[in-house]
């Protein structure tokens, strides 16, 4: 087993920064870490993105075609997801 | 560009919408399903010479009346609950998420979801087997499983009191209305069985409590774990508990520590295990799919098909009993009588009422609120 965190803790607290982002953006953004993991693709990392904005922790911004016609919906922390993610999973982090 | 992509947008959440319906809609069906084969498991084999409480096996002594109530009950729902954890975990394992499943455990939001287990997996599990056997012994299984889905009116009072959660107007009215079906089931259960009946409603309603304060407390503390990890978590933490602490602790007052290893072992050799494989197949997509389809079409309305369970436990345990005949038990088997059918789609209605503004559901209204969404 790595040293990383669970890759849900990676997706949602990939929006800790304040910006707001596409599931296009967090595999990308995931991807060197994370590479070969069956779960960081397009399908599950929207599922995991909507589940979340459900719960309250993200909400949706805006959404956009990109240049090959994918619809691309983007997500910013809400205070609550911020209060929750720094309260309980604050100091789990992926080795620097 | 940007139009055609709202409209896309919209047609997704459309998609999305009806996709979430199904999902939580067949939460709820296999909630029913699990309800149903583990009642049918309950009648067979040794289980069907436990519970008739004579000799069983080749003349072994008949259990104790505690043993047959409670330690019974308890190991019913960790068969089941182990059963539906092994499914669940086999779910991570196709998913490459045994690494993640382990790792969830040793952080807090997994020890918050390890501590619902205890309250919503043994101490609510068990108190629904007992109402659920209790129930089956007076001759109407199906009474207990809609008082047992007051768990969601209860979740919502415990919300406002615990974490001040707001009680909206529509929710109340629904908290009324799933009381007063409640209590229109129960008592013409009462009317029409008798008082063991009604007991068996006692202990649904400790269980719809346990539940309550489960579905309370989860949902604070575990938006932040993979709906499929917390569910298998969830269900080994609950089977494991029930099948090593809770269960040996019950077959002790009942029938000494002999019991213990004597009860265990018969249930795991017998053929019935089969049929709780079944009922813990169930019991894995009952929550999966209510996760599933809240994320597609919002959780108040994925809660509301959810709980139409209330409906669908007491059509499956007439199904799989009565008109299959599975359970040796006649066609015109009746799990419900007239009115307490009626009662279970009036409490339908009640759940409805709590997770959602029934005026949001037709109409106007509801557009324009997707479309300030989606604006």
């Amino acid at each position: 087993m790595n040293k990383l965190i669970p890759l849900y803790y990676a997706i949602i607290k990939h929006f800790l920064d304040g910006k707001e982002d596409c599931a296009q953006g967090v595999i990308a953004a995931l991807d060197p870490l994370y590479h070969g993991y069956k779960m960081l693709n397009l399908k599950d990392v929207e599922e995991a993105l909507a589940t979340a904005r459900e719960n309250g922790l993200l909400e949706e911004t805006r959404s956009e075609l990109d240049p090959v016609d994918e619809l691309r919906i983007y997500y910013q922390v809400t205070d609550f997801g911020r209060d929750m993610m720094e309260r309980y999973i604050g100091k789990y982090a992926n080795p620097a | 560009m940007s139009r055609n992509a709202k409209e896309i947008r919209a047609e997704r959440a459309r998609t999305y919408f009806v996709r979430g319906v199904a999902f939580a809609v067949a939460s709820g069906i296999c909630y029913g399903l699990y309800t149903g084969t583990l009642t049918l498991a309950e009648t067979q084999g040794v289980w069907g010479e436990w519970f008739a409480g004579g000799p069983w096996g080749d003349g072994q002594p008949a259990l104790s009346a505690f043993t047959i109530t409670f330690a019974l009950a308890a190991l019913a729902a960790a068969l089941n609950d182990v059963m539906s954890g092994i499914w669940s975990v086999l779910v991570c394992a196709k998913n490459h998420q045994l690494g993640d499943f382990v790792k969830t455990m040793g952080t807090k939001p997994g020890r918050i979801m390890m501590l619902c287990a205890l309250v919503g997996g043994p101490v609510a599990t068990i108190a629904y087997i007992v109402a659920l056997n209790t129930a089956t012994a007076a001759g109407n299984p199906g009474v207990i499983v809609p008082i047992a889905a007051l768990n969601c009116a209860i979740g919502a009072v415990l919300g406002r009191i615990f974490f001040k959660q707001k009680l909206n107007g529509h929710m109340i009215v629904g908290i009324i209305v799933c009381l007063l079906a409640g209590a229109l089931i129960g008592g013409a259960s009462f009317a029409s069985v008798g008082a063991q009946a009604l007991v068996a409603c006692f202990f649904a309603f400790i269980a719809a409590f346990a539940w309550g304060f489960e579905g309370c407390v989860a949902g604070f503390g575990t938006v932040l774990i993979d709906y499929r990890i917390g569910i298998a978590i969830r269900q080994v933490t609950s089977g494991l508990l029930g099948l090593f602490v809770f269960f040996p602790i019950l077959a002790v007052i009942g029938g000494g520590a002999g019991s213990v290893g004597q009860l265990m072992a018969t249930a795991f050799t017998s053929p019935v295990i089969v049929i709780f494989m079944v009922s813990g197949f169930f019991a894995m997509p009952a929550f999966s799919f209510w996760y599933k389809g809240n994320s597609m079409c919002g959780a108040a309305l994925g809660m509301a098909c959810n709980g139409m369970y209330a409906f669908w436990g007491p059509f499956f345990i007439w199904v799989i009993m009565g008109l299959l005949n599975l359970g040796g038990l006649s066609a015109s088997y009746p799990p419900l009588s007239a009115i307490q059918w009626v009662g279970a789609l009036i409490m339908v209605f009640g759940i409805f009422c709590i997770a959602s503004d029934p005026r949001t559901w037709f109409g106007r209204k509801r557009r324009a609120v997707r479309e300030e969404e989606l604006a």
